[in-house]
């Protein structure tokens, strides 16, 4: 079956000619999601069995970790969202298998759309919604957030090199989403490129 | 009118200030072109070419001109542009001016020199405070037609545009260490002090250039001009990474938490906002700490026709001429009661103007010693006395003064600059409830208690002098930067002029002649608060509300003060025992534009699109906004003239054959957990632990107090795993339910739950044909007889296409019906591959219209039903709630009232003439009673056309309801002006017994 994407989006340039785009986007795709809820007082036995099978440590705070096949994002405690790319078994097996009776596992790969973003506005981009605070010295790289911009729902997190800012929005709301964020973009230059395959890290 | 030449600035001084001489700006002001120079303001500009009237007063019409330099300005109110950007009193003295500005003045009719409603003025006497409420008092009958339009056309200034605002606003996000509050001396130097030590740091200034009272003196700091030492440490400022310099930005209001509101005007300063941009961004800026550096007012002096053009404050005439390099008179008085008349004197005398007094009420030998303090020449009379009066017909062109002696001359001049002291400027400060203390010695207002985190340095704080702002500016900032845990080093100050502060306040001239103008935005007089004492309106808050002294743009800036001595000399007490109005946000107006940002139009509110939307789209459905969703309501086709003929075809249709609709919008919750099937039992009425793996059932959810919350299907997908789904209209409220129920009341409970709404798409497939679409498009390994697949069951399932999904066997439309559900991204897939395989069905798509026909005509429960005030009981749901177990609402659901069975209670109601059409909110009343609330007995909740029955049907909440089946009864609706006689009759229109259902 086709999948829906973000194929309207054309890919080029939009808002203010600039020579160099202030923020560059694209969609993600090829991942598979799911929400990780440690039982009742298991959340030590979850990290543990995280830490066995894909010898990742489980953040117990808003950070993100990558490790096994797997990027980890802490979304609350004893909470998080676990990525990898996209196998012949989905993700909520083979997590079930991982955590066994110390979480529940709930597939959401498709509740969720995932941008990246990288350039130098991306910042002043995002600052036009999200109340918290994205300077350098208070979300460096592997810090996560869940938040929410122009009333949309939303997680986030900061990996390390090129397209560092990686974006999950609620699918049903991403056109309200995408509205506000080119709108917001506009001023510093924009540019979408093709979507990319999800390769695992973050 | 415009194409006049314009004029060539002929008050222009010709060197000096900070304009760009280069730079020239052409304006219009009331339809007569001017030039002013980049760096002006509209009122700068205005002043240069001689244009000293700019206004009408509000009540009386009175001629009014600049009276300040900055964003405390109550008369200069204009209309800047036109058309879709027309904005209604825009302070001139704010306005940057750009090239091709447009601003008309108020408030007159039919010109700014001759205007009618001036006659107002001689009956000033009839218009004091309180007149509208003492005038149309009575006949109460009068007040809808005559008093009100009478009123609303007098009041009110300016025009606001009619037409939508093109431009557009934003808001934004901004997190500091250190939050200063003006770029004066005191903020420049607290700001680099907090900088330098590592602070993040965001400095805003409502000015279009740093430097604050920097820009207006001839002060010198480190030997050289103020203005330029402020413009090196803006400079150094900009180079530091972590702070942000914002100019052209107002901090209005402050909240808690350390939160701060700021408007920056990004385009106000160009006639167009470029392409991309904003005209305006709202922060919400977060700061770990602040310092307040906003500065003084400067106060008028109260005297007779002290409103006359012409008149001035002194710290205005300097900004003007320092700043600005306007010549502001040929002949010029200056009243003051403190330094800073003396040093406007000295300042005009520098450039050449002929001051030829000074008047200040302080004894001959103090003013000896002010003038040679500012090295004042003899040529400039020192006169210890009062102006009494200013005298003028559209300006001043002499004053009456009266010297200590008692003598009265007149004196010619074109100018009267005028000061009675320095408030200030503590708003920021107040927003949280902290009130200002009077302090008697100085006084001045100023903050005693403060909000955490704050500091209030420089003039604002009471110290008015340069060294005194550089001073506490450093010390502010360093303390700023130690409580941010930063190591701060107090810079080195550097040199500045020396300066006096002193004063002996006046609060009102006696023996003034004419009006004396106390609030000039709203023409609140001293006459004014004298009556109002009278009428004994003597505190502080209710004296605002009478007079409306403090009302409007300024909120009294420039008068409130002065009020405040002036009420408690007539209430014989001082200031400190009278308090002060509350200070609340905004500082200055703020758009509403830049409120809403970008949530307007279409992004008022998010919209969420179900996985069928474009395929909907292409179909050509009218859509609906429900909630947040947006739906296809239905489904016209080519030769349909109306939403009826649509929805009776796809509701025939759906009975007769098959019909598909997109149901992804009902919220749908996962749980899971060893604890999954007990929380469920406690949040639902009816059992649900007992629910067998891989069926569902229906649910009730009640509230704690017995009511109907919600209701929904509960599907169990293993031992530890259910699946349930909520109205669309109470996903999130369910949700947020399920949480505290889970957080608060039973956090021991092992069970974990998260909501999947956005994960599936799940359309409804419904009608006898059903099952053979499906079997096409499912996997043929699944048997989906209704013996392995019957009523109620539900599973994993694959299809043809080999994706996994879920199928539910639930029906909302009565009819044979399944749910698929599939992952999210393949829903627009799966909508095309059921049509595909339906097409020789007869398959048709059916919106949220037919989705409501059908569940009436089954007697379903929905939102005209579930309003917040029926029970299970009331809905013949009354069984639903199990009495073996307990479970949130349960207890009280069984209260006597509750059960009673004179409740308004479900039925159905068919018209007795078949062809009349019924109305929801109709009210039900006794065929032969009278039409009164007293016999009132429930109203229509639901209606529809029912296209299987040839007619319309009902439901409704009835006194006694299913008792009174067979009844006739009317159901009123005195809003339409209709009446119908209806007949009670069973809820289940279409098929009772459920035969469908189960086939």
């Amino acid at each position: 079956m086709a999948e829906w994407t973000l194929s309207p989006v054309q890919p080029g340039r939009f808002g203010r000619n600039l020579p160099d785009a202030g923020i560059r986007l694209r969609e993600c795709t090829g991942f598979e999601l799911a929400s990780v809820l440690a039982r009742r007082g298991q959340t030590s036995a979850a990290v543990a069995a995280a830490h066995a099978a894909c010898n990742v440590t489980l953040p117990l705070q808003p950070r993100a970790v990558s490790g096994g096949g797997y990027t980890f994002v802490g979304t609350g405690p004893g909470q998080w969202l676990a990525l990898s790319a996209r196998t012949d078994v989905d993700i909520e097996h083979r997590l079930a298998a991982v955590f066994a009776t110390t979480a529940s596992v709930c597939a959401q790969s498709d509740g969720r759309i995932m941008l990246q973003l990288d350039g130098p506005r991306v910042r002043d981009t995002l600052a036009k919604g999200l109340p918290i605070d994205l300077h350098p010295r208070a979300f460096p790289p592997g810090s996560a957030a869940t938040s929410s911009t122009a009333l949309i729902g939303l997680q986030l997190w900061l990996g390390t090199g090129d397209w560092p800012w990686h974006l999950l929005v609620t699918r049903t709301y991403f056109e309200s989403f995408w509205r506000w964020l080119v709108s917001s973009a506009a001023e510093f230059g924009g540019e979408i490129q093709p979507p990319t395959q999800w390769d695992g890290n973050h | 009118m415009s194409s006049r030449l314009p004029a060539t600035q002929p008050a222009r001084l010709a060197a000096g200030g900070l304009i760009d001489r280069s730079e020239v700006r052409r304006f219009e002001f009331d339809g007569r072109s001017y030039t002013g120079c980049a760096g002006d303001t509209l009122a700068s500009a205005l002043l240069a070419n001689g244009v000293q009237l700019v206004g009408r007063s509000f009540k009386y019409h009175r001629p009014r001109g600049i009276l300040t330099a900055g964003s405390e300005e109550p008369n200069a109110l204009v209309e800047l542009r036109d058309g879709a950007r027309r904005e209604a009193n825009t302070r001139a003295t704010c306005i940057e001016l750009f090239d091709g500005l447009r601003a008309n003045s108020q408030n007159r009719w039919p010109s700014l020199r001759l205007d009618v409603q001036a006659l107002n003025g001689w009956f000033a006497p009839l218009l004091g405070a309180g007149f509208y409420y003492k005038t149309f008092m009575w006949p109460a009958a009068f007040w809808e037609r005559l008093y009100e339009p009478l009123i609303r056309r007098a009041a009110g200034l300016g025009r606001a545009a009619t037409q939508a605002d093109p431009d557009h606003y934003e808001k934004a996000f901004l997190h500091c260490d250190l939050l200063v509050i003006g770029a004066g001396p005191t903020g420049l130097m607290a700001a680099l002090t907090a900088a330098r030590a590592g602070a993040r740091v965001v400095l805003a200034d409502e000015d279009f250039r740093c430097g604050g009272r920097c820009l207006a003196e001839r002060h010198g700091i480190a030997d050289t001009p103020a203005a330029e030492w402020a413009a090196k440490v803006a400079d150094e400022l900009r180079t530091l990474p972590d702070v942000k310099l914002m100019t052209r930005t107002t901090v209005y209001g402050a909240y808690d938490g350390g939160v701060y509101g700021a408007v920056e005007r990004v385009n106000d300063h160009v006639a167009v906002p470029p392409e991309f941009e904003p005209r305006q961004r709202l922060w919400r800026i977060h700061a770990r700490q602040t310092i307040l550096a906003a500065g003084a007012i400067e106060r008028p002096l109260v005297f007779g026709n002290n409103d006359l053009p012409g008149v001035m404050l002194a710290g205005a005439v300097r900004s003007y001429q320092n700043r600005f390099a306007v010549r502001m008179a040929n002949r010029c008085v200056v009243f003051t009661d403190n330094d800073s008349g003396w040093s406007t004197a000295a300042d005009l005398t520098a450039a050449g103007v002929a001051v030829v007094a000074v008047v200040d009420p302080r004894d001959a030998s103090q003013l000896e010693t002010l003038a040679s303090h500012h090295s004042l020449p003899a040529s400039v009379a020192r006169i210890s006395g009062t102006v009494i009066e200013a005298r003028g017909r559209l300006g001043v062109n002499a004053v009456e003064v009266r010297s200590a002696s008692g003598h009265v001359r007149r004196i010619e001049c074109d100018l009267l600059a005028v000061s009675g002291g320095w408030t200030p400027t503590l708003h920021l400060a107040s927003h949280l409830g902290h009130r200002p203390r009077w302090d008697e010695r100085r006084s001045i207002l100023v903050a005693d208690s403060l909000p955490p985190h704050l500091q209030i340095a420089g003039a604002a704080n009471g110290d008015f002098t340069l060294a005194q702002a550089l001073q506490g500016g450093a010390r502010t900032g360093a303390a700023a930067a130690e409580r941010l845990g930063l190591r701060a080093h107090m810079p080195s100050l550097p040199e500045t002029t020396a300066e006096r502060c002193d004063w002996q306040p006046v609060w009102q001239v006696s023996g003034s002649r004419g009006k004396c103008f106390v609030d000039y935005q709203n023409d609140v007089t001293t006459a004014d608060l004298e009556l109002a004492h009278r009428e004994g309106y003597s505190a502080v808050e209710h004296l605002k509300r009478y007079t409306t002294l403090g009302m409007a743009t300024d909120q009294g800036k420039t008068a409130n003060v002065t009020a405040l001595a002036l009420l408690a000399g007539q209430r014989n007490s001082v200031p400190s025992a009278i308090g002060t109005t509350t200070y609340r946000p905004p500082y200055t107006p703020v758009a509403l534009g830049a409120f809403a940002g970008h949530h307007r139009g279409a992004d008022f509110r998010p919209t969420r699109l179900p996985p069928s939307h474009r395929w909907a789209q292409e179909q050509g459905a009218v859509f609906i906004e429900a909630g947040s969703w947006l739906r296809a309501q239905y489904f016209p086709r080519a030769g349909e003239s109306d939403w009826l003929q649509a929805v009776t075809r796809e509701v025939n249709t759906t009975r007769s054959a098959v019909g598909i609709c997109d149901v992804s919008t009902l919220g749908k919750i996962d749980l899971q957990g060893p604890d999954a099937a007990a929380l469920l039992d406690r949040v639902y009425s009816n059992t649900m632990g007992s629910l067998a793996i891989g069926r569902a059932r229906y649910g009730l959810m009640l509230r704690e107090d017995g009511f109907m919350m919600d209701d929904g299907t509960v599907a169990r997908l293993g031992d530890q795993r259910f699946l349930i789904t909520t109205t669309t209209a109470n996903a999130v409220a369910v949700y947020q339910h399920l949480h505290y129920c889970h957080q608060v009341l039973w956090p021991r409970m092992d069970v974990q739950f998260v909501s999947v709404t956005d994960q599936w798409a799940q359309y409804s497939v419904a009608g006898p044909h059903a099952r053979t679409l499906l079997e096409r498009v499912v996997d043929p390994a699944h048997d989906l007889s209704n013996a392995a697949f019957p009523y109620m069951a539900a599973g994993a399932i694959t299809l043809r296409s080999g994706v996994r999904g879920r199928l539910f066997r639930i029906s909302f439309s009565g009819e044979l019906a399944y749910e698929i559900a599939v992952p999210a991204r393949h829903g627009d897939a799966l909508i095309r591959e059921l049509f595909a395989a339906g097409a020789e069905l007869g398959v048709v798509a059916y919106g949220l219209e037919s989705l409501g026909v059908m569940r009436v005509e089954k007697g379903h429960v929905a939102g005209g039903e579930l309003n917040g005030q029926t029970t299970a009981y009331d809905l013949g749901l009354g069984r639903m709630v199990a009495a073996r177990k307990d479970c949130i609402g349960g207890t009280l659901s069984r209260r006597a009232a509750l059960l009673d069975p004179q409740r308004p209670r479900l039925v159905g109601i068919r018209p007795l003439d078949r062809d009349a059409r019924l109305y929801s909110g109709a009210h039900f009343i006794p065929r032969d009673a009278a039409r009164n609330a007293a016999n009132d007995h429930g109203h229509v909740s639901s209606v529809a056309y029912s296209p299987t029955l040839g007619h319309w049907i009902g439901l409704g909440l009835l006194r006694n309801g299913p008792e009174r089946v067979g009844e006739q009864i009317a159901a009123c609706d005195p809003l339409r002006g209709i009446e119908t006689l209806v007949e009670v009759c069973s809820p289940v229109f279409v098929d009772p017994q459920g035969v469908r259902l189960h086939g």
